[in-house]
């Protein structure tokens, strides 16, 4: 059954319909995409028992015989668990854009390019073959890039050309890495070609993991490959910012996991020592301190949060710094599930205050909670998630870091001090987050206006879903905990 | 028994958890239920926690243990642990929790945001709850996040308080630095004992073998209980929370949350007894908090500050009692801990009826309230006597019990330390009593009405005053219940009851002397001893606050200047100057790059043209010679074979013609006549047709 295959071609062969509905009616261009995402999403569904019973399911296609290349479609549960909050996220979104994008113009456009969008998005997790992976991870800028320059705010072509040309600097990193791979082993698949590595020599490796890595930091907005993303993310429409906050660095966080740590990493014999680990972990906690620090000094609403996805994308490095400790990787890639769910809450809350109210300096803002009470309670959910408190998502898999983190410190001293700094960090995360609830909602309001309410209802139920899963996350992590661990225990 | 233990046990935290859901849904049907509703959830609760009682009593001091399935990937799973320490507490938090939920329902009334609050009060209860039923320390560290949220968000109710907004804020970070130590403290737990669940590790460490670094697992989880219980050096949220409303005043920061950090050292108290260094520390950070926060009890002017402070100061007590490292003195910590937990929430409680009725803080602006609120004075007085340990109420036994445990222990300096906190304490509280309710009015309440409030909210302060009349002389029952037995030893209550007496002695009449008899001197003589340094340092707080502030405005600062100086200037222009650098060098080879390009081309295209040219001439010269020639030869070729053949036939036909001539003549002279001529013609005809035919055959 094409199961993956049909999952990912949906959104393909809906960008014309979106495009030709949407000349007539944006809202039914709109709903459809939402359809269609929840449709991809319920196939993904329908693989969940096997990917639990078997570990993997894996659909292969014929593509470029002469490169050896098969297309691939490969899920486990890391894949899956990725892919399915990807689909949740984009449903979300676009819903929330019938509202949000309302009084803009060329909405045909806009929502096509979020088909577009969805296939690499969802194509860079379900795949295992290298080429493959490559195209849909460029495929994910190209939309990005019109979708920033033609709906979002200030200098908008100059800060997408910006984002284009800084994280497309980094794909030829990836793209040397995939071509050193090709040569050495012969082979796209990121299985096969993990057999053949370790036979080549470690130190041809290790340019190809910094190859490799560089790259996914620049996508990731590790610290100090980050500039890219404040900007990208506080001048991009709302919706935008949520999938790019979301989904577009995990596919970063995820890319290391899967390639560097997984493929090549873990094909270099034991002899080669942590020094890869630590610097993995140094870089963490230097972007966890850094994204915080800049968080509380922010006083742009969007940019706070921007600063703040920084601050858990150093989470999540530190996180698989703790390679191979089967509760870190685990806790990193929980939280990359509930990161994506809770910081495209915050973002849409966000941007649901910025609607409403037209501003977008927290200087500017108070006592919108009396004013706004449904977006000042998702909000919250979402701002308490981020700050790591039970019983939202962001708490349990938090959580699961610091177990993996204490277990690996048990076992390797050395992760003693990177530890014991995160934990401080988290108190940073508990400051900046209460300070953005503070200054936004609960303060003495500086706008005396009398009409700011609520956002309409598309806006609404897409908050109040979201809000909700990661709610329930936070509970009972149950099937996500599940689909991942199957594989980290391995 | 109604609802079995394995039931109730879960039941006393969830329903409060789940219905606290429900409460928006509540107050859209009939805003002014909601009150009730909460009341009677938390009676729900209270039912559950009171059936457990019989449970534990039958099993004699044997914890039972019940599991539900949670993350069974990673083998978490969630579990209750019943036993005397949990059911206690439960009950506490229950019962108390349900008394203060009846008298928000009227003291919160006119307030708009009452749906809110009572999310928050049933979801802490339930939290609370949740807390001490915990066996899966996972499970109660979520719990302790979760009373830690419910703080936050009740503290900064009146959030357009800006004051309010931000004690919220910090009680909670101040409490998440402990927190962050006590995760810690699990995580070595769990890292080396291979579980989260409570039983598991006590069985593991019984047997003496484990790995775990029991002083450092066990001091990291001592600073997240410091935090929590307001201790020092992480007491200096507990103050500023007075910004709550008073009814979370009394249930979180009286009588259940602060005692979250006592019920974790009372319940890891067994894994870890025999760690002497930590015993010691937890008596002298006890003590130490105890003896300074009575001293700021004394110097404190708010109403509700000098409850607040005495809260750390009695927190510091019980903690001080876990700490002598004896079961008598385990055993005073959890009597007091129910002994506290009464007369603390009455006095808050009242204090709370206070402001609502002159609408002050300020005890220099009170006084003289006892003719007028004369229901009111009792019960604060009970309280009151209750804290300073004046007999016959519940106080007085349950510090003799700790001063009994303390004497038993030979540990001489926490008795100083003790001693000392006891007589301030005794003067703090009638200071309290005398500002608020003795005397004559002052000026500010010249013109006020006066009166005891509503039933709804005296009942439940009346039965607090009950119940601390009576539950001194329940020790007995306490021992049975937590299943400890003691040899009563005639000294140490012989000591104990001499240490008292002499604390109320000297305690009693001295502050009856300076806050009532010479109230007015003692308001001048406070003046002049206001600027003393001893009184300026206590009054701020032996300046923790001016330090977390001066830290705070740091980190702050920090923050402000990484922005501006890293991030902004440089960092963020980083693209910039990389982009500009390329255009720079794109500008500044683009001249060098044209002129070379077009040099080149020129130079290809001149020599092109060069060539062209002169390959042209000798081409064309070639060309045409060739052309002539092959014309030229062409034509020679063509003119010869005319020649030849126009003369070869020229011959041929001539020969024809003359040969046929010749023949015509001789015919001709042979015969004359038409027939002959017709004849010759014919022949003549008939020769031509056959040459014509051969020379057609021939082609």
């Amino acid at each position: 059954m094409q199961t993956l295959l049909i999952a990912l071609m949906l959104p393909v062969l809906s960008i014309p319909i979106v495009y030709g509905v949407g000349k007539k009616s944006a809202k039914n261009a709109a709903l459809f995409l939402a359809l269609i995402s929840l449709v991809s999403l319920t196939l993904l569904l329908t693989l969940i028992p096997t990917v639990l019973n078997e570990g993997q399911y894996i659909e292969s296609y014929y593509w470029i015989p002469s490169l050896g290349s098969a297309f691939t479609l490969f899920v486990d549960g890391i894949s899956l668990s990725l892919a399915i909050v990807t689909l949740i996220l984009v449903a979300a979104c676009t819903v929330y854009s019938i509202n949000y994008m309302e009084e803009k113009k060329s909405l045909p456009e806009y929502y096509a390019l979020m088909s577009l969008l969805t296939i690499g998005l969802v194509g860079v997790f379900i795949t295992s073959n290298l080429l493959l992976f490559y195209f849909c991870w460029e495929l994910m800028l190209v939309p990005t890039y019109f979708i920033i320059g033609g709906w979002g705010y200030k200098d908008s072509f100059k800060t997408a050309f910006k984002f284009f040309i800084f994280t497309h600097a980094g794909a030829i990193f990836v793209l040397l890495g995939i071509g050193a791979i090709y040569m050495l082993t012969g082979t796209l698949d990121i299985f096969e070609a993990q057999a053949i590595l370790a036979t080549v020599d470690p130190n041809v490796l290790t340019w190809v993991l910094a190859s490799f890595t560089i790259g996914f930091a620049v996508k990731m907005a590790i610290v100090p490959l980050h500039m890219w993303l404040p900007d990208a993310h506080g001048e991009a429409p709302a919706p935008m910012s949520a999938l790019l906050s979301g989904v577009i660095i995990g596919a970063g966080g995820y890319a290391v996991l899967r390639i560097s740590l997984g493929t090549v990493y873990s094909a270099m014999p034991a002899i080669v020592g942590n020094e890869f680990l630590y610097i993995l972990s140094f870089f963490g906690v230097l972007s966890a301190f850094y994204g915080s620090f800049l968080a509380l000094a922010e006083t742009d609403i969007k940019r706070i949060i921007a600063y703040s996805s920084i601050s858990h994308m150093g989470y999540i490095l530190f996180a698989f710094s703790l390679f191979p400790f089967a509760e870190g990787i685990t806790g990193g890639v929980l939280h990359l599930v509930n990161h994506a769910a809770s910081k495209g809450l915050l973002f849409l809350t966000a941007g649901a205050v910025m609607h409403q109210t037209g501003v977008r300096d927290i200087k500017e803002m108070g006592g919108l909670a009396s004013k706004m009470p449904l977006t000042a309670i998702a909000s919250a959910i979402a701002a308490f998630s981020i700050g790591g408190i039970p019983p939202f998502a962001c708490f349990i898999s938090e959580f699961h870091i610091f177990v993996g983190a204490v277990t690996a410190a048990g076992a390797d001293g050395s992760y003693y001090l990177p530890t014991v700094l995160m934990l401080i960090a988290t108190v940073f995360s508990l400051a900046y987050v209460l300070r953005y609830f503070w200054k936004v909602f609960l303060e003495a309001p500086k706008l005396q206006r009398d009409d700011i309410k609520d956002p309409h209802i598309f806006i609404i139920i897409a908050m109040i879903a979201l809000a909700a899963f990661v709610v329930i996350l936070g509970i009972y992590p149950g099937v996500f905990i599940d689909l991942i661990h199957a594989v980290t225990s391995i | 028994m109604i609802i079995p233990a394995e039931y109730a046990a879960w039941l006393c935290w969830a329903i409060p958890l789940a219905a606290s859901l429900f409460v928006p849904l509540v107050a859209k049907l009939r805003r002014r239920s909601v009150g009730w509703y909460a009341v009677l959830v938390t009676f729900a609760s209270v039912v559950n926690t009171v059936l457990l009682i019989p449970s534990v009593i039958n099993a004699h001091g044997e914890a039972q243990l019940y599991s539900i399935p949670w993350m069974q990937a990673v083998n978490i799973n969630l579990s209750v642990l019943v036993d005397p320490l949990s059911t206690l507490m439960a009950n506490v938090a229950a019962c108390v929790g349900l008394l203060i939920m009846i008298y928000s329902v009227n003291y919160m009334q006119k307030e708009k945001a009452t749906p809110r609050f009572f999310f928050f009060m049933l979801l802490f209860v339930g939290g609370m709850v949740g807390l001490v039923m915990a066996n899966n320390l996972l499970q109660m560290y979520m719990f302790w996040e979760t009373v830690g949220l419910c703080s936050y968000a009740l503290i900064g109710f009146w959030y357009t308080r800006p004051e309010a907004a931000k004690a919220g804020m910090k009680a909670f970070i101040v409490t998440r630095i402990g927190d962050i130590f006590l995760l810690l403290g699990i995580l070595l737990l769990y890292v080396n004992t291979g579980t989260f669940d409570f039983l598991e590790i006590k069985s593991i460490l019984a047997t003496g073998a484990s790995s775990v670094p029991l002083f450092a697992v066990a001091t990291l989880m001592l600073i997240g209980a410091i935090g929590k219980s307001a201790q020092v050096p992480l007491h200096v949220w507990l103050p500023d929370a007075m910004e709550g409303p008073s009814p979370v005043s009394a249930l979180i920061h009286g009588a259940t949350m602060v005692k979250a950090g006592i019920y974790l050292v009372a319940r890891i108290y067994i894994l870890f007894f025999l760690v002497q260094p930590w015993l010691t520390t937890i008596t002298y950070v006890g003590g130490i908090t105890a003896f300074l926060a009575a001293t700021m009890a004394l110097t404190s002017s708010d109403l509700k500050r000098v409850l607040a402070f005495s809260t750390i100061s009695q927190l510091g007590m019980i903690m001080s009692a876990l700490g002598i490292g004896t079961e008598f003195g385990w055993f005073a910590s959890q009597f007091h801990v129910i002994s506290h937990a009464l007369f603390k929430s009455l006095l808050f409680l009242s204090a709370g009826v206070v402001m609502h009725a002159t609408h002050t803080l300020n005890l220099k602006q009170l006084g003289g309230l006892r003719k007028e609120m004369p229901i009111t004075f009792i019960v604060s007085i009970i309280g009151a006597f209750s804290l300073a340990g004046i007999p016959p109420f519940s106080g007085f036994w349950s510090k003799d019990t700790i001063f009994e445990a303390v004497i038993l222990a030979n540990n001489v300096p926490l008795f100083i330390l003790i001693f000392g906190t006891s007589i301030l304490t005794a003067i703090y509280s009638i200071r309290w009593i005398c500002l608020v309710f003795l005397g004559k009015k002052s000026e500010f309440l010249e013109h006020s009405y006066l009166h005891d409030p509503k039933p709804t909210i005296i009942v439940p302060l009346v039965l607090l005053a009950a119940a601390s009349c009576i539950t001194g002389f329940f020790k007995a029952p306490l021992e049975h219940y937590l299943a400890i037995h003691f040899e009563a030893s005639f000294n140490g209550v012989v000591l104990a009851s001499l240490t008292s007496a002499i604390i109320l002695a000297v305690g009693a009449p001295t502050a009856y002397y300076l806050y009532y008899k010479k109230r007015d001197t003692a308001v001048v003589s406070a003046r002049s001893f206001l600027n003393n340094p001893l009184h300026l340092l206590v009054s701020n707080g032996y300046y923790f606050d001016a330090v977390y502030n001066k830290i705070l405005s740091g980190v702050m600062g920090l923050a402000q200047g990484t922005y501006r100086i890293v991030e902004m200037s440089g960092l963020q222009r980083f693209p910039y100057v990389v982009a500009s650098g390329a255009l720079r060098i794109a500008n500044g080879t683009k001249e060098y790059i044209e002129t070379f390009l077009d040099r080149f081309v020129y130079l290809i295209a001149g020599g092109a043209v060069k060539v062209a040219n002169k390959t042209h001439v000798h081409l064309d010269a070639f060309l045409d010679r060739l052309c002539y020639i092959l014309a030229g030869g062409t034509v020679e070729t063509a003119r010869i074979t005319h020649e030849y053949i126009d003369s070869f036939l020229n011959k041929l036909v001539y020969l024809f013609a003359g040969k046929t001539v010749e023949h015509g003549q001789k015919i001709k002279k042979m015969h004359r006549g038409p027939l002959p001529d017709f004849v010759l013609a014919a022949a003549l005809g008939f020769f031509l047709i056959i040459i014509l035919l051969l020379l057609t055959a021939l082609r």
